[in-house]
């Protein structure tokens, strides 16, 4: 059972590459027997956090590839994730504001703000002209079946 | 199930929803247009049944927030009497289930029924919509090939002469006369009205030039590339603003007449009142491969409007407007809205000033009118100019008269 507790996705920045990702997550939830709020708390944080770097980072018209790995360790998880757009720490940014009517507007402050109410740590590094993301969580027994 | 259902009842005059799926950055927007069209149809008493969503995201969220104040600001309300428990944690975290689960708000007194498939009011706007022909339809055609302006080197073989007449209208790159030799330095942005024919020859004049086709005379126009349809109407649609100080941009209207004719497709001529025209026009004619595009050749080859030009000023319009567009079609049209899929072509030629009679208006009459009795001032194509900062925008109208007719695949 090698790396059974950590997984690794790699996504295109193509906004429609979201429920696909969102689905393998379910499925790798099950895996783990995490019950469905937490899976959809997990979700909820890789589309706010994914949509952000795909609506944002990216200025020129290129396909970029965004990594995405997940690790689960005693009622631990760590959400990682990296891009190589512009340098962009969401721990201190304001969202651009832009110019379109507030429910067409990509994911701004609001974003961020359910990302650290659901998520214990939010960390940013740029390292090698990357993007870092480190979110951890620690979940409680009762998140999960069995126990 | 990894899509987003919504289901509609009505009771008396308030709307619910039923919502199954998800709500998520995909499909957020989905929502949001229901609840849009609902409001423009005159809807203003929402509430949602969130029990089947699984899953909801900040774009969801920002849709719920933005459309519960968007109906407040009408009177009217927006509620979730029924969520799910994942729906119910998020809005909890966000502090705002209070304000969004609220009890249903008693719907105001008597809200009058109209016949409101023929009256619509839309970003401040009162349309009103009149048959004209129950099977008003019509073909178009699509001549030549627009997207070679970028080398600006049509040649002989690419032209054909085309002729006036009543019913047909077009709009595309051309000039009047009867051959390819003979138009070669004056191919302009032209458009065409039933027997009347007007262009702006790109040969650095900047004054358009128009023939009015009478008794037997036929206009010949030589083509370069251009979009023709029928003027066989199906209704005729004015709008007037509610509030005097509105106006309203070519791509909302576009999308306006598409919903209240149920459309996909559309060709129109309208005339209308300009709060401002954005667009462009040739000042070199396309022939040669001579430099239009590149910089600095562009500055003199092709006029800009450089803020919203002939404000106030009566323009007579012909276009078309598509939903859903295929590969030929496309390379004939472009975006009126950033992000949606709407696409159209239109020209606008300008006059001065003069008031429009309410009823019983005759588009023929009215065209005539115009070309016998006023100068025409300019011919624009226009465009939506999205640079964010930069960016001017789009045309936009205060009042005026579409005729519409759906366009067959």
């Amino acid at each position: 059972m090698k790396n059974d507790y950590k997984e690794h996705f790699i996504i295109e920045n193509r906004i429609e590459e979201l429920p696909v990702l969102s689905e393998k997550i379910e499925q790798l939830g099950k895996k783990w027997e995490f019950l469905s709020p937490l899976i959809m708390k997990i979700n909820l944080v890789l589309e706010e956090a994914l949509s952000n770097i795909i609506y944002y980072a990216f200025k020129d018209k290129e396909i970029h590839k965004i990594e995405v790995s997940i690790s689960n360790k005693a009622n631990k998880l760590i959400i990682e994730i990296t891009d190589d757009g512009i340098p962009f720490d969401p721990t201190t940014s304001e969202q651009p504001d832009i110019s379109l009517p507030a429910s067409e507007r990509p994911v701004g402050g609001l974003g961020i703000f359910l990302i650290s109410k659901i998520m214990d740590t939010v960390g940013y590094s740029r390292k090698n002209n990357l993007n870092i993301l480190t979110l951890t969580k620690f979940y409680e027994n009762i998140e999960r079946k069995n126990n | 199930m990894n899509n987003l259902e919504i289901n509609m009842t009505k009771r008396n005059d308030e709307i619910f929803l039923t919502c199954n799926g998800r709500l998520d950055a995909n499909r957020a927007g989905y929502l949001n247009d229901y609840i849009d069209r609902l409001v423009r149809e005159g809807h203003y008493h929402i509430s949602l049944d969130l029990s089947g969503i699984e899953y909801l995201s900040s774009a969801g969220i920002r849709t719920l927030v933005s459309q519960y104040k968007n109906l407040k600001a009408v009177n009217g309300h927006l509620s979730i009497p029924e969520m799910s428990g994942n729906v119910k944690q998020i809005l909890d975290m966000v502090g705002i289930s209070d304000m969004l689960g609220g009890e249903r708000k008693i719907v105001s007194e008597t809200e009058k029924e109209e016949a409101k498939l023929n009256r619509l009011e839309a970003y401040g706007f009162i349309f009103s919509r009149t048959t004209l022909s129950e099977n008003g339809k019509t073909d178009i055609e699509l001549y030549g090939y627009p997207e070679m302006i970028v080398k600006s080197d049509y040649k002989k073989e690419d032209a054909r002469v085309v002729k006036s007449g009543i019913n047909h209208f077009a709009i595309g790159l051309g000039a009047i006369g009867t051959s390819f030799d003979e138009c070669k330095n004056r191919f302009g942005e032209y458009i065409l009205t039933g027997k009347n024919v007007a262009y702006l020859p790109a040969d650095g004049s900047k004054k358009p030039d128009y023939m009015v086709a009478t008794g037997q005379l036929i206009v010949s126009l030589t083509e370069l590339y251009g979009l023709h349809f029928t003027g066989n109407f199906s209704y005729l649609i004015d709008f007037d603003p509610a509030n005097l100080k509105h106006s309203i941009g070519l791509g909302r209207l576009a999308e306006t007449l598409l919903q209240m004719t149920d459309y996909d497709r559309m060709a129109f001529v309208m005339i209308a009142e300009s709060g401002g025209l954005i667009g462009t026009s040739l000042n070199a004619s396309p022939v040669d491969g001579k430099k239009i595009f590149s910089f600095p050749e562009i500055k003199e080859s092709v006029n800009f409007t450089t803020e919203p030009a002939h404000n106030k000023m009566l323009t007579l319009s012909v276009g078309f407007v598509f939903n859903d567009s295929n590969s030929d079609e496309e390379r004939f049209l472009r975006p009126l809205l950033p992000g949606k899929s709407l696409k159209g072509h239109v020209h606008s030629s300008v006059f001065p000033y003069i008031p429009l009679k309410k009823t019983d208006i005759d588009l023929n009459e009215t065209i005539e009118y115009l070309f016998n009795n006023s100068e025409i001032a300019d011919i624009l194509h226009l465009t939506n100019d999205i640079r964010e900062i930069t960016g001017q925008g789009e045309s936009q109208f205060i009042k005026g008269l579409c005729w519409v007719v759906p366009v067959n695949s």
